[in-house]
């Protein structure tokens, strides 16, 4: 799998720029985890990969065709149940009975399975997209906060399920958490200085 | 606290009942005004009367079938002008036409081209049309962008996003849609009659109450209208609910 190059990647919004000169090489069929504070571009960074934002200057290349993603605020078909919600992106030649089985892996109860997503607590939801966003067959996944609002039983779950599941596609995850980026193993950007790579050798 | 305005309402009526009772009795002229109890007797006498279904079916089922036809349409159309610009501009023009002109210029200008009897047909699916469009364009257009982007990323077919990403999003502006155009779609359907007189609508019942200066004919038919055009509102709101919750169980 290709790798993806950010060659002088600038973006601003008005008067605020947000990426200047962002050059980074992220390895294809790996995790790559991109940390910063607040406001430091990453969800800009996630945009311009996704295709919905293009970068005012620089060029980005090596982007797989086929993409997945957890988006920061779900984006789930609130008034239909968690099965559907999955499949309407992966498809119907998913078998609900996979759907289910990956929905329990995340610790979903079975009795919520068809419930509209909409009575769902905020983890649940967070669960449901993860799920739609493994499901989907895509060579690239962003991961834009994904683990957000879940408990610490929860989470250690989800990322091992991330893990499992991804293992020899692209994943980039977009986290606050050093914990949970260290956890899902790969190499880190910094945004604060995307020039400088740290290797995580904990897994 | 439901049953509380359940009775504060029923009060009401009882008031406005009263009223009429009065005003028709100060009056003493029955031609002028008649009273709620003499329109309720003739209702106890009118449906029983040979041809009382026949009239009813007739309007019914031609008021209806223009309804459905705005209803298709309109919505077909909307969903078409949100993805095509020129759809929409080539429409505008039409549609604001269509809601500016006076019904009654329609209805005069449609009976020159339409029989009578089709004419409730035509006028009830024009007033729906645009209601229908208009609002189902508005709901496509609200969409959330970020919930397209969804979409996008996973490609889903336009198939698909139609029924889970728009379909929900257009849901409120339907219904809408819905309750004011069938309330509409009867009061034009049955103004159409009146001066089309096709044989054997409520409308022409209407014409030969004014013609015969049957007031209490008049009034009766009229609860009659507003009796079915309740009555099917009723339950084609319900069916639409119920529609709708079976599609989201898929």
């Amino acid at each position: 799998m290709k790798d993806i190059v950010f060659a002088n990647v600038n973006k601003s919004f008005g008067e605020e720029q947000v990426l200047k000169d962002f050059s980074a090489v992220i390895k294809g069929g790996e995790t790559t985890s991109v940390m910063g504070g607040s406001g430091c571009g990453k969800t800009t960074l996630l945009n311009i990969l996704m295709g919905f934002i293009p970068p005012d200057a620089g060029t980005v290349s090596g982007v797989p065709e086929r993409k997945s993603a957890v988006f920061q605020e779900d984006r789930l078909c609130e008034a239909f149940g968690a099965v559907s919600n999955v499949r309407m992106a992966a498809g119907n030649r998913v078998p609900k009975e996979l759907v289910k089985e990956h929905l329990k892996e995340l610790g979903l109860k079975e009795d919520m399975f068809n419930k509209p997503v909409a009575d769902f607590s905020g983890g649940m939801k967070r669960r449901v997209a993860i799920a739609r966003a493994v499901l989907f067959d895509a060579d690239i996944l962003f991961l834009d906060e994904p683990f957000k609002g879940l408990d610490a039983v929860t989470r250690q779950a989800a990322i091992s399920y991330v893990r499992n599941y991804t293992k020899g596609k692209t994943v980039i995850l977009v986290t606050h958490d050093e914990a949970e980026a260290r956890q899902m193993g790969g190499e880190i950007i910094r945004m604060e200085q995307a020039e400088i790579w740290e290797e995580n050798d904990d897994y | 606290m439901k049953r509380r305005r359940l009775y504060e309402r029923a009060a009401a009526v009882v008031f406005a009942l009263l009223l009429w009772q009065a005003a028709s009795m100060i009056l003493g002229q029955q031609l002028l005004l008649v009273s709620p109890v003499r329109v309720l007797l003739r209702l106890g006498t009118l449906w029983l009367e040979s041809g009382f279904w026949q009239t009813l079916w007739f309007s019914f089922l031609r008021i209806v079938a223009g309804f459905f036809l705005g209803l298709f349409l309109g919505a077909l159309l909307a969903v078409i002008s949100s993805r095509s610009h020129l759809l929409e501009t080539m429409l505008w023009p039409f549609l604001v036409a269509v809601k500016s002109v006076p019904v009654a210029s329609f209805i005069i200008i449609s009976l020159i081209w339409l029989s009578a009897s089709g004419l409730s047909v035509f006028i009830s699916f024009l007033m729906v049309f645009p209601i229908v469009y208009f609002n189902v364009l508005q709901g496509m257009k609200s969409t959330d962008i970020r919930m397209l982007q969804m979409a996008e990323i996973f490609r889903m077919p336009w198939r698909r996003q139609l029924f889970y990403i728009y379909l929900p999003q257009v849901r409120p502006f339907l219904f809408s849609a819905c309750s004011t155009a069938l309330g509409i779609s009867w009061k034009a359907g049955i103004a159409a009659e009146v001066i089309g007189i096709p044989d054997g609508s409520i409308g022409e019942r209407l014409y030969e109450a004014k013609v015969y200066l049957s007031t209490a004919d008049l009034f009766a038919w009229t609860i009659v209208i507003v009796l079915l055009s309740v009555l099917f509102e009723k339950i084609f709101m319900k069916f639409m609910k119920w529609g709708f919750a079976r599609l989201e169980k898929l």
